[in-house]
């Protein structure tokens, strides 16, 4: 029994992230109707910020250990203005242009970003992961046998935080209107006093940001930060997008779990070295099965 | 005095000529039919004023503001709203979320003003969501605020897009053939509608339509499109005498029996 709590903790965990970032695709999804393949590259730069930012306060302060919440506050604020602002370049140079090409276009667009962005980071590093500062202690918290990493807990309870201000965020605001609406006709939406090109940029703007925060959470948990370490968790957060539904904000909040849980659990059975083999057959099967997703509406029912 | 000028307005696409050198004028708070066989022009002439299309060459004035050119929004916000000849709602949204898209531009929620809900955003919203509220039951859908789109009767969606084209709080209305496909007795509801829309909102309704019935019992003003050109306008009754109207309509059906379309 423990064991099993164990393994759905962990699924949790990691599930949150995959959620987190699985909302960026589908956001930019519901938009466009294009995948942002440079969106894992997003949270990579969010992870490297938040290592120069905690190694920062390391080296020059002592920050880190009197008021660690502050300086994880700060590298989480940085990490999302960074990939804001990145996305928000991107989507002006590589994207908007492409808007009225076929689809294919900005999708290249999209892989030429994500791998340019991974090797100036390659380049600036040296090729050398960054390794953390300790700023959470690396002590569990154990109750039987259940194992918690503070770091564990802060990185479940903050998904949770971001998923909530995102579901508060697309139902109640403005813009959250503005989104929605852009997402089920772009034309109509416009005529209804809607201005498309800020909706769009809005859309990369919150995917981005909660890209960057995740990226620095992530970090923290696995206490280092590469320019590759965009790519696994940039695929299965799209895989978690693809279960939910692409396009489908609630979608990908439980396709993220749901992809999180199911690789845990598969550890038990195959060993951990199958996990992401077990994430990609879900991908394939749900495409045969289900190509609409769990919470997503069969395109082809619409005109 | 004039809510719109169109002057010498132009469209082509590629070497066709959809519209050719058409100039109107529409009174303030007045209930304007566009009539013309299938390929006039008529639909294209609302996609040059909502600013789908620019002209090729004219301009149009509405409100002593220039506004072929500007961007969809621009041209919302500046008082011009429409409808479409098929229909086009936020389909996975219920009526009144359709509603409070168009309230859109009146709103001024952000992510903030979400979570502290401050009293100046909760009665904002509840603003919005009333005047929506009173906007549906204006269109005849009290009740149906919760119902998705998509599950409204046909009649119903039509309303719908009329009240989310309101929510804009536009000045002039484009309505695309409003009674398309509709019962001869939905038909009546509707025209009942468009007069309200002026009389009670003092809107200005300009209409495209088919059904002759409903452009002679509802317009007060005419303008005839036939093959991109304007051919007539004026009065119902003289329009209806004119010679090149009738030409126009012999053989796609007689412009005074029924069901032109």
């Amino acid at each position: 029994m423990q064991e099993w709590i164990q393994l759905l903790i962990d699924g949790i965990t990691i599930g949150g992230v995959y959620a987190v970032i699985a909302l960026g695709y589908t956001l930019v999804y519901g938009v466009l109707r294009m995948i942002n393949f440079a969106h894992g590259e997003l949270f990579m730069m969010g992870a490297f910020t938040g290592y120069y930012t905690l190694n920062g306060f390391e080296k020059h302060s002592s920050l880190n250990d009197s008021v660690p919440v502050l300086t994880i506050a700060i590298a989480i604020v940085l990490g999302m203005v960074v990939a804001v602002t990145l996305a928000l370049v991107m989507e002006r140079i590589a994207y908007r242009p492409l808007r009225r090409a076929p689809r294919l276009a900005p999708l290249i667009s999209a892989i030429g970003v994500s791998i340019l962005l991974r090797n100036i980071m390659l380049r600036a590093t040296n090729a050398q992961g960054k390794v953390y500062p300790k700023v959470f202690p690396r002590t569990a918290v154990e109750i039987g046998e259940i194992r918690l990493l503070y770091v564990q807990i802060f990185l479940i309870v903050l998904s949770f935080v971001f998923l909530g201000l995102l579901y508060l965020f697309i139902q109640r605001t403005k813009a959250g209107v503005a989104i929605r609406a852009v997402a089920e006709d772009r034309d109509t939406a416009s005529l209804m006093g809607i201005n498309v090109d800020r909706t769009i940029m809005t859309t990369f703007a919150v995917g981005a940001a909660l890209a960057g925060a995740a990226g620095v959470v992530y970090g923290m948990f696995v206490t280092t930060a590469t320019s590759g370490m965009g790519f696994i968790p940039g695929i299965k957060a799209f895989t978690a997008a693809v279960l939910g539904g692409i396009g489908s904000v609630p979608g990908a909040m439980a396709g993220g779990y749901f992809l999180g849980i199911s690789e845990a659990i598969s550890t038990k059975f195959f060993g951990a070295q199958y996990k992401d083999v077990v994430a990609f057959v879900l991908l394939v099967a749900v495409l045969i099965f289900r190509p609409w997703g769990l919470f997503g509406k069969r395109e082809d029912k619409r005109a | 005095m004039a809510i719109l000028s169109v002057r010498h307005v132009s469209r082509a696409f590629e070497g066709l000529i959809a519209l050719n050198d058409v100039s109107m004028e529409v009174e303030a708070e007045t209930i304007v039919g566009v009539i013309g066989p299938n390929g006039a022009g008529k639909t294209t002439l609302f996609n040059l004023l909502t600013g789908f299309y620019r002209p090729t060459s004219g301009e149009i004035w509405f409100e002593g503001k220039r506004v072929d050119g500007l961007p969809l929004h621009r041209i919302a916000a500046a008082g011009i709203s429409r409808t479409f000849q098929n229909i086009r709602l936020f389909s996975n949204m219920t009526a009144i979320e359709n509603v409070l898209v168009g309230s859109h531009l009146h709103l001024s929620t952000n992510i903030a003003t979400a979570i502290l809900r401050l009293p100046f955003t909760v009665k904002q919203e509840k603003r919005a969501v009333q005047s929506a509220v009173e906007t549906l039951r204006f269109v005849g859908l009290a009740g149906r605020e919760n119902e998705l789109a998509w599950n409204l009767a046909y009649g119903e969606q039509r309303r719908l897009e009329i009240a989310r084209a309101l929510a804009v709080r536009p000045r002039m209305l484009l309505l695309d053939e409003p009674t398309a496909g509709m019962n001869p007795g939905e038909s009546v509801d509707m025209i009942r509608l468009i007069r309200a829309l002026r009389d009670d909102l003092r809107m200005t309704v300009v209409l495209i339509e088919h059904q002759m019935r409903v452009v002679m019992g509802v317009c007060e003003y005419i303008t005839v499109l036939d093959h991109g050109e304007k051919i007539s306008e004026g009065r119902p009754e003289d329009v209806q005498k004119d010679q090149r109207v009738i030409e126009a309509y012999l053989g796609t059906g007689a412009l005074l029996s029924e069901g032109a379309s």
